[in-house]
């Protein structure tokens, strides 16, 4: 309320404010309308995800990150990865494949089989049935009863198949993931860093990806040795270029041919490059999960 | 300055009671704290492209096995695999194998029914190796129940390459109404004058 001079509105003639209540209450419904809508709501039906049992070991994703990873996190955050690197990738189906896990004793039923239920422009041989198995019969079944019918002839004809269901959608068309990411996968990190530019690739599996650490800092030190035409630009103060020593150092970058400092220098990664990596090595989404069901890639 | 005009509530009639407003905003509390918990149907493990819980089910992934063995393996990680470990291997002086352990796969599960009830005790030998030690922990301490136990047994004796018939319910009832009262751990020599079926 405002004073003039040493008398209160009302004694002056000006007016108080009488509506005070009512306008507490509405901002007071207007805040807690929010906190119920975008923060308790979420809280209650997503807040309590369980680490997931994966292959019968109970709390197995998604795994805690190994320190250095965890710093790294620190490091891909302090340099605006996420800027341009999402983390979430996208899936906007499943198709079945169709394996053939054992041939069973018929041979010949399970041949016929083959001859008459797949490509008709093939003849399939003997060594078909009993060679190389598992085998992958048939791709990118649309529906689950159109598999299950097609491994219905060939368990009638003893042999044994298995039905992988594989998910499909542009981000796993383009190698980014194996299925698409629930809230589940973000359990350790702290804020999860989604992202929502994608002038570069997605990182959500980045760490199955390209599992290799020399790959990965020689493309922070200079994104075009390893990538062509990358828009990334690079991060060298990530790095330490010296005279080689007596013995090069086993910690040098190895770059392949045609790139790396001049002749008689090696680029050593500092502390921070080397969580980095570590960091992005850990980004996997791997696992099965009810919410995001897939058949995982035999280990 | 103009004066404020003042509120005709304040003048002919009383505003609203504090404890309606009170009323009020705890029924407001409870609504919002039902919506967010049964939000319309929301569950929090459908995502898209699913459409429900059932359309979920049906993308599952089999794990090339039926149901019992998936049980007998869930059982058996949380119970017997603590000490024989996931892998059945078990542990070097402490736990015996199970994988291609004689015991495991003999076709009629009677002896391993009985070791599975109550333990066994003092030396056996397992896959060429002398054991001699006390198997404590059992189904009868655990309180497993029967259906489990045929689970986990059927479980042990076809996985890690290990080939012998499946155990049902009426085996381990069967078992254990014969060995009614039974407290104390199985020696060798007691299982191996148990008559096995052909």
């Amino acid at each position: 309320m405002l004073r003039r001079g040493g008398l209160l509105p009302h004694q002056i003639g000006g007016g108080v404010m009488n509506r005070g209540p009512v306008i507490f209450f509405s901002a007071f419904l207007a805040f807690a309308i929010s906190f119920f809508a975008f923060v308790l709501l979420p809280q209650t039906q997503i807040g309590r995800q369980p680490l997931a049992t994966v292959d019968g070991v109970a709390n197995a994703y998604p795994a805690a990150r190994p320190g250095e990873a965890h710093q790294g996190a620190e490091i891909y955050r302090a340099n605006g990865c996420v800027t341009c690197h999402s983390q979430q990738i996208r899936q906007t189906g499943n198709v079945f494949d169709v394996v053939l896990t054992d041939a069973g004793t018929n041979l010949t039923a399970v041949l016929t089989a083959m001859n008459n239920h797949l490509n008709p422009a093939v003849e399939f041989a003997l060594t078909d049935v009993t060679n190389a198995l598992p085998k992958t019969i048939l791709k990118a079944v649309p529906t689950k009863a159109a598999a299950e019918a097609l491994s219905k002839k060939f368990t009638e004809a003893g042999a044994k198949t298995d039905l992988r269901v594989m998910p499909v959608g542009p981000d796993i068309a383009r190698g980014w993931g194996l299925r698409r990411s629930v809230a589940a996968d973000y359990l350790y990190d702290t804020p999860p860093l989604l992202g929502s530019q994608r002038v570069g690739p997605d990182l959500a599996n980045v760490g199955m990806r390209l599992p290799d650490a020399n790959w990965h800092l020689v493309h922070l030190y200079q994104p075009r040795a390893v990538v062509k035409d990358s828009a990334m630009p690079p991060y060298r103060y990530l790095f330490t270029t010296r005279k080689i020593g007596a013995t090069p150092s086993a910690d040098a970058l190895v770059f392949p041919a045609g790139f790396g400092p001049e002749a008689g220098y090696e680029v050593i990664p500092t502390d921070a490059a080397r969580a980095l990596v570590a960091y992005l090595q850990s980004l996997r989404v791997d696992a099965s999960l009810f919410e995001a069901p897939m058949t995982a890639p035999a280990k | 300055m103009n004066p404020e005009p003042s509120s005709p509530l304040n003048q002919e009639e009383a505003p609203a009671p504090m404890w309606l407003i009170v009323v009020f905003s705890l029924l407001l509390y409870a609504g919002f704290l039902y919506l967010d918990q049964n939000g319309g149907g929301f569950s929090p493990q459908v995502y898209a492209p699913y459409r429900d819980l059932a359309d979920l089910k049906t993308y599952q992934p089999s794990r090339g096995g039926d149901d019992i063995i998936r049980l007998g393996e869930q059982r058996y990680v949380a119970t017997c695999g603590q000490c024989h470990q996931a892998s059945g291997l078990g542990a070097v002086g402490q736990f015996p194998p199970l994988a291609g352990s004689e015991w495991v796969t003999e076709s009629d599960p009677a002896r391993l029914i009985r070791i599975s009830l109550h333990g066994v005790q003092g030396p056996i030998t397992v896959k060429g190796q002398e054991w001699n030690l006390v198997m404590s922990l059992n189904a009868t301490s655990l309180g497993i129940a029967d259906k489990d136990l045929a689970a986990i047994l059927t479980y042990i004796r076809q996985a890690w390459g290990n080939k012998a018939p499946a155990v049902n319910v009426e085996q381990v009832q069967a078992v254990k109404d014969e060995t009614k009262g039974r407290a104390v751990q199985w020696t060798t020599g007691e299982l191996n004058a148990v008559p096995l079926k052909k």
